[in-house]
């Protein structure tokens, strides 16, 4: 089985597959042997190089989070074949001047409306979340050629708020 | 003695509360918005109500819904928790003229601590320190000619404020006025009302605070300090007593100046008198007084083991404290404890933030959930597996503390605890605060309130093997979970199904108790 996973905007491709008792796992290019000690979820245990491995597991959509040894990571599965062009989509948004929410939270309010020109730094909207508030700023100088949200709104980490064009572009 | 208590207030402060009434043998109501309608703190009280949709003003803020809760379930008293309504003089005289009990001081006394420029006036008259300052006037020439007095860099603050909001630091005089109409317009943004005080601002200060308790008949005592210097956007991290800055004569000025601002106002029932400290002169100022339970309070409850949130409640319904001269002891009549700090602790609170995306909040549902379980740990935690972490309310999820007989052994043990803590579903700063603690200028006991600005960068890294080995985990329950998928009608006999534990694995929405959470 192969899979592909994300990390800090990094892929990582692993192969897996059981033999016997065992599983043999590819990890970027490096073959291993580990055997499962036993699988109660959250709780995971395998053997690896002679030492006992113990994690905590759970999936969230694509989500993977895994707990071991006092620090938590989160991984993203992706599908093999398109995993590259999903991370790059998403994260490069700002450089085409879509504005993304940096956080969770609720749409406080919309400080712009659509045709407006607006100055690089200039607040767009106000993000709030747990009592924290956020101004979301024009990454550039252009127009404001769509707003997605309305004030009010819960909002997802990363979800698009606005796209401010560049003039001329 | 109370019958029954309605907290407002929800999280883990609430669940807090709710279980201090069960040891004293009152029952409990809890109040809840949309959003929390399967929260903790409704799981944990004798009953729940319902008082409006989840943003704070039409629930947790609402004066009138959270009496009308009250008389509906005839409630006696009322535990305002802290934030939310704790420090609202309206509330707390809204509560007394329903006829029930207001947990906490006097309207009186929060009106008096809450305009910092009142609080100033008081704290002068009652000789207790505050930093070179003007409240005076408010006038834009006064305020100028005030602040040359002082000397820069001077603290702009608001008089109705509080919580570090229209809060600025002017470094030199030709930014004064600029500075000064800034301030009083997120005053007025912030609190309705435009008024500013000056300070002195002291650079490299240490933040150190008393506990206070304070009866119906005048008795007056402080239960030690904590020294909360760990800070990131006047949001305490990490809280310790005893301060490591403290020696003997100095906690005992500290001390008698803390009992004296709280007599200042008259004050009754728990509260917090915050210092700044100048750790090169030693000297010191008085900074706010906080008039509800402090978030830190379990630390000093581990060093002087008394249990303050019962103590609100016993000074609410007219118990006394015994007080020698040496205002040592506290007692029910019945039997007298001595107060001294014993050994050292620290609280670390876990926040739902992201320290890789600029400690900004994340949500999430809770998909595990393991709380430290060792001896001198206490984990007070408003949630459990299974909930949803929403964008509505404080960050604040857990509470760990640890206590041990020595300042490093409290370390080492609070990094054990850290370790042990697990929760998988939202973003925490679980390994934030295990790098500030591994911080030699924090291990040495010299970190000052710019600490964790002055670091800045405290990205964390993924070790390789850790990743490497998380890989490997995930891929294998990849393949595990596929295989009971496979023979999921023989599902009863494969060891590796999910089916077979009662770990966090539910079904049909049923909640895990809290028994569940504390073991699992």
């Amino acid at each position: 089985m192969k899979l592909v996973y994300s990390h800090n905007a990094q892929t990582h491709t692993l192969d897996v597959t059981r033999a016997g008792d065992e599983f043999e796992i590819t990890v970027n290019g490096e073959h291993a042997r580990v055997q499962v000690i036993s699988f109660a979820p959250p709780r995971l245990a395998f053997l690896y190089n002679g030492k006992i491995v113990t994690a905590r597991v759970a999936s969230d959509g694509q989500k993977r989070w895994i707990h071991m040894d006092g620090a938590t990571l989160v991984l993203e599965r992706a599908e093999p074949n398109t995993a590259r062009a999903q991370t790059h989509g998403a994260r490069e948004g700002t450089g085409s001047g879509i504005v993304i929410a940096p956080m969770p939270g609720q749409v406080r309010a919309v400080l712009v409306q659509e045709g407006d020109a607006v100055t690089a730094g200039q607040p767009l909207a106000l993000l709030e979340a747990m009592k924290m508030e956020l101004k979301v700023s024009a990454p550039h100088d252009g127009i404001v050629s769509k707003i997605y949200v309305t004030q009010g709104q819960s909002v997802e980490r990363e979800q698009i708020l606005t796209e401010v064009t560049k003039r001329g572009g | 003695m109370f019958k029954k208590i309605l907290i407002a207030n929800r999280g883990e402060i609430a669940v807090r509360i709710m279980r201090a009434c069960r040891e004293l043998n009152i029952a409990t109501v809890a109040v809840y918005s949309d959003a929390d309608r399967a929260a903790l703190h409704t799981r944990v009280a004798d009953e729940a109500t319902h008082i409006g949709a989840s943003p704070p003003r039409e629930s947790y803020l609402n004066i009138e819904k959270i009496i009308d809760a009250a008389r509906a379930t005839n409630a006696d008293a009322i535990h305002p928790g802290y934030g939310f309504l704790a420090e609202n003089a309206e509330f707390a005289q809204a509560v007394n003229d329903a006829g029930v009990v207001f947990i906490g001081p006097s309207p009186f006394s929060i009106r008096a601590m809450g305009d910092k420029a009142h609080a100033r006036e008081r704290m002068i008259a009652s000789r207790v320190p505050v930093a070179p300052g003007f409240q005076d006037a408010d006038d834009d020439a006064s305020l100028e000619n005030a602040a040359r007095e002082i000397g820069y860099p001077v603290l702009i603050k608001a008089a109705a404020g509080g919580g570090g909001k229209a809060m600025r630091v002017v470094n030199d005089a030709r930014a004064f006025l600029e500075e000064l109409n800034a301030a009083r317009r997120e005053a007025l943004n912030a609190f309705g009302d435009a008024r500013v005080i000056l300070e002195k601002y002291v650079s490299n200060a240490r933040h150190i605070e008393f506990q206070i308790l304070a009866d119906k008949f005048g008795n007056t005592i402080h239960l030690f300090e904590r020294e909360c210097s760990i800070q990131r956007r006047h949001q305490k991290i990490i809280e310790e007593t005893p301060s490591p800055l403290l020696d003997e004569a100095l906690r005992e000025k500290m001390g008698n100046a803390a009992v004296a601002a709280a007599r200042a106002v008259n004050y009754e029932n728990a509260g917090t008198i915050e210092f700044i400290v100048d750790p090169d002169t030693r000297d010191f100022y008085f900074l706010e007084m906080n008039t509800r339970l402090q978030v830190e309070h379990p630390i000093t409850e581990m060093t002087t083991g008394l249990d303050l949130a019962q103590w609100q409640i016993r000074i609410a319904s007219g118990e006394k404290l015994s007080v020698s001269s040496e205002q040592s002891s506290v007692s029910s009549l019945q039997s007298p404890v001595s107060i001294y700090q014993r050994g050292h602790a620290l609280e670390c609170r876990v926040y739902a933030e992201d320290p890789s995306n600029n400690f900004l909040p994340s949500t999430g549902r809770v998909l595990d959930l393991q709380l430290p379980n060792m001896p001198g740990v206490r984990a007070d935690s408003g949630i459990a597996t299974g909930d949803e972490i929403s964008a509505f309310y404080d960050p604040l999820l857990v509470k760990l503390v640890a206590h041990a007989e020595t300042r490093d052994a409290a370390l080492a043990k609070m990094h054990s605890a850290l370790r042990e803590f697990c929760l998988l579903g939202v973003t925490t700063n679980v390994e934030f605060l295990q790098a500030v603690l591994a911080h030699p200028t924090f291990r040495a006991g010299d970190a000052t309130t710019r600490f964790l600005e002055e670091i800045g960068d405290w990205s964390l890294e993924t070790e390789d093997w850790r990743l490497e080995q998380a890989l490997m985990a995930a891929a294998l329950v990849e393949m595990l979970e596929k295989k009971v998928a496979s023979v999921e009608v023989a599902g009863e006999n494969d060891p590796y199904s999910p089916w077979r534990t009662n770990g966090a694995f539910h079904v049909g929405g049923e909640l895990p108790t809290d028994d569940e959470r504390i073991n699992g």
